[in-house]
């Protein structure tokens, strides 16, 4: 089956098989004309993970299918896929690690939908090359108060901002170590939904990150 | 209850044993309401529903006699409740009263019952009284905010983990405000279009039930916990209200600090967060208000007590017609358009997969 990625590039990782003989992460971008660079949280200490941002694939269906019955995939030219049997002691191995993997990435989008949802993306507020004073100016009249309620709404606003982008971030950075640290792939989920509940995200489950392994 | 089991409690309501009271529970009432066995009425019939150590006092009610005075009785008790918030705060020196504030029916109450006491402009003066809220709050009841709370009262984001975990902090929640007059969980169900059932004979709900698990064990459930009501229950909002009471109420005083740091047996003892609606006068009115099945009309006409009461003291009847804003979470559950970009790189390969 071939398929035509179109619209918004997608963002994706998993593991797999390099020429070198080494499992890194496979970072791709479907259907981007230039990837672009992204923050790529690291979880498998103890295999290879440098990023390899690979092009456009034309073919996908035989490349998951691959990777859901634990062979490895590699570049065999440009355009196309090899494959190779994992040995099953390295697949266990390889499943936890894709846990993770898909656990963290997922966690780092929920962030991303988190603080895009509560205004934190860009926020002018939270600028530190803006006068303070400036912004109460334009509060003062914009909400018909007096320069002192107006700066008090200010540090109220700037306050929940910064409060509110600290417990994100707080929780990402907690929730990766966590992972990081995981011995099971149920204590991967078990991680994951509890962050993503914390995240507001209360109809978290683990179908996310099991339903690929 | 420890940290590990308060966790637990709001994690755990997602797995859902197939057949049991839980699962038939979630889909009539939506997996966020994690049924309590408050009232230990269901020990030997589904051993998933979870026995926790109860915060939510017993109820101590007389069902005779009962005068009609009900919304002097539900004033004096606000006022009441706020008096023993400003004694208990004058009884530890150095404290400082926080308010968590949404905005909404409840949070908004509390607010009006600290501000109607002869205490309120003393501890505000003495830098010993806060309000906590987030943007949406604000957004929830403007004119209260900027008429009122901007101008006279010192305000904090919510945090409720650094908020609780500061000693000096006392803290007041209406947390359980619902189960005073009927039940959140009416609004889910559709009867001819309207969701306006609150009023119509429990039967109704009864079919809803059968529809909901066609094997009759949820109905049946439902209808062993009516029998252990305090009264005969007749309407929608009646039974909603007792199995509200069951089974999600105990729930409701989990949610905010299942993710505290802070030692659970300090915030049960109520000295450390205070939750106003479960101050037992409240428990005393619910039991005796609901027996006598009063005339609720629509949705809007059960919030009438708390609405009258807040709109008695501002003065601002448009809030009587106000939108609920989903303000009391700093991070609400609404999925909105960014949420397509969170699953987007999942679903595309779900989709190769499936085809």
């Amino acid at each position: 089956m071939n398929l035509t990625f179109t619209g918004l590039p997608v963002h994706t990782r998993i593991l797999s098989h390099q020429l070198t003989g080494h499992v890194v992460w496979f970072s791709m971008y479907l259907g981007a004309g230039n990837p672009i660079p992204r923050y790529a949280p690291i979880c498998c200490p103890d295999l290879d993970y440098v990023i390899y941002n690979g092009p456009a694939p034309t073919s996908i269906d035989q490349f998951v299918a691959a990777m859901k019955s634990y062979q490895l995939t590699f570049f065999q030219s440009k355009n196309e896929f090899g494959m190779a049997p994992m040995i099953p002691e390295f697949a266990q191995h390889v499943k936890l690690e894709r846990a993770k993997c898909y656990a963290i990435q997922h966690i780092h989008n929920a962030v991303d939908w988190v603080q895009e949802k509560n205004g934190l993306v860009e926020n002018p507020i939270a600028d530190v090359l803006l006068d303070q004073n400036e912004i109460i100016k334009i509060m003062q009249s914009q909400y018909a108060l007096s320069t002192e309620n107006a700066a008090k709404l200010y540090q109220f606003k700037l306050a929940e901002y910064i409060n509110m982008h600290r417990n994100i971030k707080y929780a990402q950075i907690e929730s990766e170590m966590a992972i990081i640290h995981a011995k099971t792939v149920d204590d991967v989920v078990e991680i994951y939904i509890k962050t993503l509940i914390s995240l507001g995200r209360g109809r978290a489950t683990g179908s996310k990150v099991t339903g690929l392994l | 209850m420890n940290d590990k089991k308060l966790i637990w409690l709001a994690t755990n309501r997602l797995r859902l044993s197939p057949g049991s009271f839980r699962e038939y529970y979630a889909k009539v009432f939506s997996p966020f309401q994690f049924p309590v066995d408050r009232f230990n009425l269901l020990p030997n019939i589904d051993p998933d529903t979870i026995q926790t150590v109860n915060i939510v006092p017993e109820p101590v009610y007389n069902l005779h006699n009962l005068t009609l005075d009900w919304y002097d009785r539900f004033v004096a008790i606000c006022d009441d409740t706020a008096e023993r918030v400003y004694q208990a705060a004058h009884s530890m020196p150095g404290c400082t009263i926080v308010i968590m504030y949404s905005g909404g029916i409840d949070s908004t109450a509390v607010l009006v019952a600290m501000m109607r006491s002869p205490h309120f402009k003393p501890f505000v003066d003495a830098g010993r009284l806060k309000v906590s809220l987030n943007s949406s709050g604000i957004y929830e009841y403007p004119e209260l905010f900027y008429e009122t709370i901007l101008p006279l009262i010192p305000i904090i984001p919510t945090d409720y983990n650094t908020i609780v975990a500061d000693p000096n902090n006392f803290v007041i929640t209406g947390d359980g405000g619902d189960h005073v007059i009927c039940s959140t969980d009416i609004p889910i169900f559709e009867y001819d279009g309207t969701t306006d059932i609150v009023n119509m004979d429990k039967k109704i709900i009864y079919n809803y039930f059968d529809n909901c698990d066609t094997s009759g064990k949820f109905s049946d459930m439902v209808r062993g916990i009516d029998k252990h009501a305090p009264f005969e229950l007749h309407s929608v909002g009646q039974l909603c209200w007792w199995v509200s009471q069951c089974f999600t109420h105990q729930c409701d005083m989990s949610y905010s600090f299942a993710w505290s740091s802070v030692d659970p047996a300090e915030i049960a003892s109520f000295n450390k967060v205070f939750r106003f609606f479960l101050y037992p006068e409240f428990t005393t009115f619910s039991f005796e208000y609901m027996s006598t099945n009063p005339a609720y009309t629509s949705l809007n006409s059960m919030r009438k007590f708390f609405k009258d009461y807040i709109i008695g003291h501002t003065g601002h009847e448009q809030y009587r017609s106000k939108n609920k804003i989903g303000s009391q979470r700093t991070t609400a559950r609404k999925w909105h358009k960014t949420a397509i970009y969170e699953d987007l790189s999942y679903n595309n390969l779900t989709s190769i997969i499936l085809s």
